[in-house]
C-alpha cells in the first residue's frame, strides 16, 4: 500500500523526468540510470575542464603519425611524378595525397576543438578576447604571449594582430573583470595553445606536400589558378572529388575570411571572395573588374576541377584553354566602347506622338472637360433673355443657369462619365433629389417668381436633364418619341 | 565637314537636280566656297538636300539674274520642283539672303519649309527670331 501511495504522489508530478519511476524495481534501475548520466556528465566535464588529451585525441592516432611520417620523406625525396601510366587509384602517392586532404579536414577540426578548451580556461582571465579575435591560431598566439599578465602595456603584440585589433585589445584589457589563472589552468593553457600551434604548422606541411604534388594530381586546376590556390582549395573542400561537386559559387567563397566584428563599418568591407583573390589572374586584373573576374574564374576552375577529378584530360591541355577564354574575356571587358556615330536628324513629322490613353489620362481631362454648369450658362432658351452678373445686359450672362421652368433646381457638379457608368448600374435613379447627390439638399427651391417650386420627379426622370446631356447617345435614356402608327 | 558641298556649273546639272529631288528640300546655295553648310547638310539628309551653285560659271547667270541674285551667298529652296518662299519679315521673300547665324538656324529654316510643304503650302513663315536674320535694303534699279 506504501507502494501504490507513492506512486500516486509520483503521478503528479508529471512535468519531472521520465527517470522518477514508480515501482521499487524501477526505483533502483532509475538509481542505476541516474548515475550513468551523472557518469557521463562527470566525464564531459572532465573533457572540458581538466585534461587536455581527453580533448584532443589526434595526436596519438597512428593514423596522423603515419601519415605525417610519409609526407616528411616525401617532401626531401622531392618531386617524381613518373608514373603518368599507372592507373591513380593505385598509385599510393594519389592515396597519400587523399588521405592527407581528409588529415587536413581532420586538423582543422582538432584546431576548433583546442580552440574551444582554450577560451574556456582563458575566460576567466580575460574574458572579451575571444569575440575581438577570431581566427583560433590568433587567438592562440595572443594568450601565449599574454600569458597570466594583468598589464597589456608590457605585452608586445606586434605582428600578431594588425594593429588596429591591438588598440582595442589593450583598451579592453585594461577594464577587463578577469582575474589571474591560478598555476595548473594556466600551464594547461599554455599547454594547449602549443599544441593547437603545431597542429597548425603540421597542417602546413601537409598543404606544402600536396601543392607540390598538386601539378600531377589536377593538372588542369593548377594551370588556372595556380598550384598553391589550387592545393588549398582542394584542402578546403576535403578532396578533388568534393572540390568537383561543390557549385561554382560556393568555390568562390572557399577560404573567404569572416567578417570583421569589431565595431568597425563594413562599408570598406572586401568583396567575398575566397582563395581565388590570390591567383595570378585575379591580382593583374583592374580593381573595377575584380567582381566579375573572380566569378569567371570560379566557374572556369570549377569546370577543371570537374575534369580533374575524372582524370579526363591528364596532359592539363584543357586547362590552357580554358585559362586562355578566361584572358581574352578579361581583355574584352576592358576595350573602349565603339565611336558613336553622328546621325542624321529625322524628319520632321514622321514620327507620330505617341498619343496615351486610359483612366489615368481620362481622369486628368475631366478636370478640365466643361461642367454641366458651363453648359447651360453657354446656352440660351429661345425668347427669353438670360441674367446677368452685373444686371441689364451687363456683365457675364447665365445663359440657361438657374431659370425658372428649366426642369432642373439646382445645377450641381454633374456626374463624370465614368462616374455615370457605374450609376447606371444601379437603376434607381434620383427621384427626389434632383440631381443633387449631397444629402443637404432639399428638393425645394425658391424663386423669385413663383415661390416654392417643386420638381416633377417623373418630369426629370424623361427629360435627361435640361438639354445638356444628348438623348441619342445617352447610355441611361429611353425612347424620345413613341408614334403610333 | 566630311565631304565638300556638291557643286553644280551648268544649267543642265541644276535642272536635274531640281526635277530629280522628290519628297525632299532643295536647298540651292549661290555662293563661292564650301562653307558652314557641309556639317549641318549630313544631319538635315534625311529631308533636305543641299547643293552648292557655283555663281561664277556662265550657265548658271541665267538661274542668278532669274532669282535677281546680287548678295553673295544667297539660298533658294525648292521642293518637288516648286519654288518655296520664306516670309522672314524681310523684302524678299523668294530666297533667303545672306549668310546664317548659326548651324542651328540653317536646320530650323530647313525643317520650316519641310513642314509648310508637307502641308501643301507654298509660302512659309520664318521661325527665327529677327535677330539672327541677316537684315538688308532692297535697293531697285532701272525700275
Amino acid at each position: 500500500m506504501a507502494t501504490l501511495a507513492d506512486s500516486f504522489l509520483a503521478d503528479l508530478d508529471e512535468l519531472s523526468d521520465n527517470e522518477a519511476v514508480v515501482i521499487e524495481e524501477e526505483d533502483v534501475d532509475a538509481g542505476n540510470m541516474e548515475e550513468d548520466v551523472d557518469g557521463e556528465m562527470a566525464d564531459i566535464e572532465n573533457l572540458n575542464y581538466d585534461d587536455l588529451d581527453s580533448v584532443s585525441k589526434l595526436q596519438k592516432t597512428q593514423r596522423y603519425v603515419d601519415i605525417m611520417q610519409k609526407v616528411e620523406d616525401a617532401l626531401q625525396k622531392g618531386s617524381d611524378i613518373s608514373n603518368l601510366g599507372m592507373v591513380l587509384e593505385d598509385d599510393p602517392e594519389y592515396q597519400l595525397i587523399v588521405d592527407c586532404n581528409a588529415l587536413s579536414v581532420d586538423i582543422e577540426n582538432e584546431i576548433i576543438i583546442i580552440h574551444n578548451f582554450i577560451r574556456d580556461k582563458y575566460r576567466l582571465k580575460f574574458p572579451e578576447l575571444e569575440s575581438l579575435v577570431h581566427h583560433p591560431i590568433d587567438y592562440a598566439r595572443v594568450v601565449k604571449k599574454i600569458g597570466n599578465e594583468m598589464d597589456l602595456t608590457l605585452v608586445d603584440l606586434e605582428g600578431l594582430l594588425p594593429s588596429a585589433i591591438i588598440m582595442v585589445v589593450s583598451v579592453t584589457a585594461s577594464t577587463t573583470s578577469g582575474k589571474p589563472l591560478p598555476e595548473e589552468i594556466l600551464d594547461k593553457t599554455i599547454d594547449a595553445c602549443d599544441r593547437a600551434l603545431t597542429l597548425d604548422a603540421a597542417k602546413k606541411k601537409v598543404l606544402d606536400f600536396v601543392e607540390s604534388r598538386m601539378g600531377y594530381i589536377a593538372p588542369n586546376l593548377s594551370t588556372i589558378v595556380g598550384s598553391a590556390v589550387a592545393a588549398k582549395l582542394m584542402g578546403t573542400a576535403g578532396g578533388l572529388a568534393a572540390l568537383a561537386k561543390m557549385p561554382a559559387c560556393n568555390v568562390q567563397l572557399l577560404g573567404a575570411k569572416k567578417k570583421n566584428l569589431a565595431g568597425f563599418s563594413t562599408a570598406t568591407s572586401q568583396f567575398r571572395v575566397g582563395y581565388i583573390e590570390q591567383t595570378e589572374i585575379f591580382q593583374s586584373t583592374p580593381p573595377s573588374l575584380r567582381m566579375r573576374a573572380c566569378r569567371l574564374l570560379a566557374s572556369k576552375s570549377t569546370l577543371a576541377a570537374r575534369v580533374d577529378s575524372t582524370r579526363g584530360d591528364p596532359s592539363g591541355n584543357n586547362g590552357r584553354a580554358l585559362r586562355e577564354e578566361i584572358r581574352k574575356k578579361i581583355e574584352k571587358w576592358q576595350e573602349p566602347p565603339p565611336a558613336k556615330q553622328p546621325k542624321p536628324l529625322p524628319v520632321p513629322d514622321s514620327e507620330p506622338k505617341k498619343k496615351r490613353g486610359g483612366r489615368r489620362l481620362r481622369k486628368m481631362k475631366e478636370r478640365y472637360a466643361i461642367t454641366d454648369m458651363r453648359k447651360l450658362a453657354n446656352r440660351m432658351q429661345f425668347g427669353v433673355p438670360e441674367e446677368s452678373s452685373l444686371g441689364d445686359g451687363l456683365g457675364e450672362g447665365y445663359g440657361m443657369l438657374g431659370q425658372a421652368g428649366s426642369g432642373k433646381l439646382r445645377v450641381s457638379v454633374g456626374q463624370s462619365k465614368l462616374a455615370a457608368k457605374v450609376a447606371k448600374k444601379f437603376k434607381e435613379k434620383n427621384y427626389g433629389s434632383s440631381g443633387a447627390s449631397s444629402g443637404l439638399t432639399s428638393s425645394l427651391a425658391f424663386t423669385l417668381v413663383q415661390g416654392i417650386e417643386l420638381s416633377n420627379p417623373q418630369a426629370h426622370a424623361h427629360q435627361l436633364g435640361s438639354g445638356t446631356q444628348s438623348t441619342y447617345f445617352s447610355e441611361t435614356g429611353t425612347f424620345s418619341k413613341i408614334k403610333r402608327t | 565637314m566630311s565631304y565638300v558641298l556638291r557643286t553644280l556649273r551648268k544649267k543642265r546639272e541644276v535642272d536635274t537636280i531640281i526635277r530629280d529631288t522628290i519628297d525632299k528640300v532643295l536647298v540651292l546655295r549661290f555662293g563661292r566656297s564650301s562653307d558652314p553648310l557641309c556639317k549641318s547638310a549630313r544631319e538635315v539628309s534625311k529631308f533636305a538636300n543641299v547643293v552648292l551653285v557655283d555663281i561664277d560659271s556662265d550657265e548658271i547667270q541665267v538661274y542668278a539674274s532669274y532669282f535677281d541674285i546680287t548678295f553673295i551667298p544667297s539660298t533658294v529652296f525648292f521642293f518637288n520642283a516648286h519654288h518655296m518662299k520664306m516670309d522672314s519679315g524681310t523684302a524678299d521673300h523668294t530666297k533667303w539672303v545672306g549668310a546664317f547665324h548659326k548651324k542651328q538656324d540653317f536646320i530650323d529654316v530647313v525643317e520650316a519649309i519641310y513642314r509648310g510643304a508637307m502641308k501643301g503650302k507654298l509660302i512659309v513663315s520664318c521661325p527665327l527670331p529677327s535677330e539672327r536674320i541677316p537684315k538688308y535694303q532692297l535697293l531697285y534699279r532701272d525700275v
